[in-house]
């Protein structure tokens, strides 16, 4: 069903978007299809697809821009554009030609089975390497290229598959680290006020100290306030990242494998932070395993299968693509899933 | 943190309670010289301590450091009479710049790599000041000038004793205040996960040369009075054994501890000392001393014995608890 949207959506890349540039730029963000002429014949087989419309709605937002995602004044709606990035490592081409893009305040998820690219993927968007080929935009800067820590001061917090906790800290320093680029002032003044400990330092500590203090109830983790951070459970660390990464006060968040190796319980409550995050406005682009949290987090699910794009969606219309079902489960359990879905 | 940061007191009070008291022990010039190498060396060891144990990245030329800054002050004094104090400035600028530039490459290395090139540039400044001899005297060294501040020369062992104890307590404020600041932060980050820090907006490249050029600029500082103090140098203290010293001493007394650097130094400092009257089995036991610690007390004596406290702080009265703590300053997690 997705199949035949696919071309006309490639068509639309190169689409002459300069030919109609008042068109152009304006109502990408807004919904999609209204009044734009290239993209409409993409549109209806996708939103006739997924059957609920409130799903149909974001996917019309985000869909749209993933198609240009914009050089220049494009991604002023979008705050994360990815374009036609590849990275190989020697003779493997671990992403190939993806395309992605973010729009304030939506989680955009990541899937794919095993070795289909997602952490590579999220590594290329956070700077950790450096894309063979493509761009990557974050608001209006481009990124290509730019070294991991620079990504984070333009507001792109993340966190990983293995938690990367200060273990030489409390719990409470690992969140003020994520306040660091607030902090910061400069080589020689910030060292100064470190070594001599002046009054306004101590002011600026005594507010980093409430502020990660505030962030640390806001997932949940009250109860570790004084804790060592090699003291937390590993549930515990995976929020602590979370909130790391909030201290960054990120435009956007990425997070990798958020609920791994956590028990039921403690992913419906990821999901709910998730959530809560979501509702005060933040942008999150999630890889995950764990379906039932995507499927009910996710705005628009972007499906990688060795390295390339396989689908992208509303979580409705990816669960039924027949294509990702046998990316997942064989071919086999696809057709006896057709057949199924026919009956 | 607020106990931390009220130990934090503690442990310099503790400590300037002992410079204080030291004195009283003292009783020949010989104590008094022995104290004033201890504090020497402590105050490299808390600057190496903050760049091997802090930081995570190992230097084994900074005996290089220390002697450059010796060499400074004794040619900036003795050849072109520079005042002391302005001679030791300047040599600390000197060898901040140096460690400036050879960090930015070295630094990009990491473990065995990284403790190979910093020993290489350590050995290339020895090879230097032992071959430049009509500047350095060579091999046999050079005789360096009393120290004066300000008009009022250092002439005795007292005078001297003061003002390193003076000297190493505003070391350690200094350090701990840098390491509880957003900057120590960063750098205990770039420790425990580069990855994690670089994530969190931390230049990690930025703040490993940072802290390599203070923790150089440590060392040189110490070395410019060490010279004053000894009054003569030689190239041995800008060699090779040197710095393994130090780092033994930073190994010994506890990484990432700031008094761990300190008992350190201390310890390593009187017990060849001690162990003089053994003659021949000197080294012999100094080395069996020396294993039994790092086997049985592998983060080092403070980390070590401050955990060893937390485990048996149930069976001690509070108070004496509390005390002991504050002896230590609770050295933190390696």
């Amino acid at each position: 069903m997705s199949a035949p949207a696919r071309p006309p959506e490639g068509g639309a890349s190169q689409s002459p978007e300069r030919a109609q540039p008042a068109n152009r730029t304006h109502p990408l963000p807004q919904e999609g299809g209204r009044g734009d002429g290239s993209s409409t014949p993409a549109r209806p087989p996708e939103g006739g697809a997924s059957q609920s419309p409130e799903r149909a709605q974001p996917a019309n937002r985000t869909h749209p821009l993933s198609q240009e995602g914009g050089r220049g004044e494009g991604p002023r709606m979008t705050i994360l554009s990815v374009q036609n990035l590849s990275r190989r490592f020697g003779g493997l081409t671990a992403v190939d030609d993806v395309s992605l893009a973010v729009s304030p305040g939506t989680v955009h998820a990541v899937i794919g089975p095993n070795g289909a690219g997602k952490t590579t993927l999220l590594n290329l968007m956070c700077g950790i390497y450096t894309p063979s080929s493509g761009s990557i935009w974050l608001d209006d800067h481009d990124l290509s290229g730019a070294p991991h820590y620079a990504f984070a001061r333009l507001g792109l917090g993340r966190t990983f598959q293995t938690p990367q906790i200060f273990n030489n800290m409390s719990a409470l320093e690992n969140v003020m680290v994520g306040r660091y680029m607030h902090e910061q002032r400069g080589l020689f003044l910030g060292l100064a006020e470190a070594l001599l400990r002046l009054p306004t330092l101590r002011a600026a500590e005594r507010r980093s100290r409430e502020e990660a203090a505030e962030l640390m109830r806001v997932v949940g983790l009250e109860r570790y306030l004084d804790a060592e951070a090699d003291a937390l459970p590993y549930g515990a660390l995976k929020r602590l990242e979370i909130a790391r990464a909030l201290a960054l006060k990120p435009k956007l968040l990425l997070l990798d494998e958020p609920a791994a190796g956590l028990n039921h319980s403690e992913a419906v409550e990821i999901e709910q932070l998730i959530g809560q995050l979501v509702e005060r406005g933040m942008t999150v682009v999630l890889v995950e395993h764990n379906m039932r949290l995507v499927m009910e987090v996710s705005d628009a699910i972007l499906v990688l299968d060795h390295g390339r794009r396989l689908a992208e969606g509303p979580p409705q219309m990816v669960r039924e693509d027949p294509r990702v079902i046998e990316a997942y489960l064989g071919k086999e359990a696809a057709e006896d899933a057709r057949s199924a879905v026919a009956v | 943190m607020s106990h931390y940061r009220s130990s934090r007191h503690h442990g310099l009070i503790a400590l300037a309670a002992i410079i204080a008291l030291l004195p009283l022990v003292l009783s020949n010039k010989y104590f008094y010289d022995v104290a004033i190498l201890i504090g020497f060396n402590a105050i490299v060891c808390i600057g190496l301590n903050l760049l091997i144990g802090y930081a995570g990245q190992i230097s084994l030329g900074h005996a290089g450091f220390f002697g450059l800054g010796a060499y400074a002050s004794a040619i900036l004094t003795g050849n072109y009479g520079w005042p002391p104090v302005i001679a030791a400035l300047a040599g600390m600028a000197g060898v901040g710049s140096l460690a400036f530039l050879a960090g930015r490459p070295i630094l990009k290395l990491k473990g065995h790599y990284l403790a190979m090139a910093t020993l290489g540039l350590g050995i290339i400044i020895s090879l230097v000041i032992v071959n430049q001899d009509r500047l350095t005297g060579g091999p046999d060294g050079i005789t360096v000038g009393p120290f004066s501040v300000l008009g009022f020369a250092l002439e005795n062992e007292r005078a001297w004793y003061w003002f390193i104890g003076g000297l190493l307590l505003l070391t350690v404020w200094l350090s701990q205040n840098l390491i509880d600041s957003p900057m120590g932060r960063a750098l205990r980050a770039l420790h425990s996960s580069e990855v994690g820090a670089q994530a969190a907006g931390i230049n990690a490249a930025a703040h490993k040369l940072q802290i390599f050029v203070l923790s150089a600029t440590f060392a040189a500082g110490a070395g410019s009075l060490a010279a004053h103090y000894s009054g003569f140098i030689t190239p041995a203290k800008a060699g090779f054994i040197h710095s393994v010293e130090l780092v033994t001493m930073v190994v010994l007394g506890g990484m990432a501890s700031i008094y761990g650097a300190v008992v350190g130094a201390a310890v390593l400092t009187l017990l060849p000392q001690i162990l003089t009257v053994l003659k021949d089995y000197e080294m012999v036991v100094l080395g069996a001393v020396m294993m039994a610690t790092m086997i049985f007390l592998p983060r080092g004596l403070v980390p070590s014995l401050a955990a060893l406290c937390e485990r048996w702080r149930d069976l001690l009265p509070p108070s004496l608890v509390l005390r002991l703590e504050a002896l230590i300053g609770r050295g933190r997690k390696p």
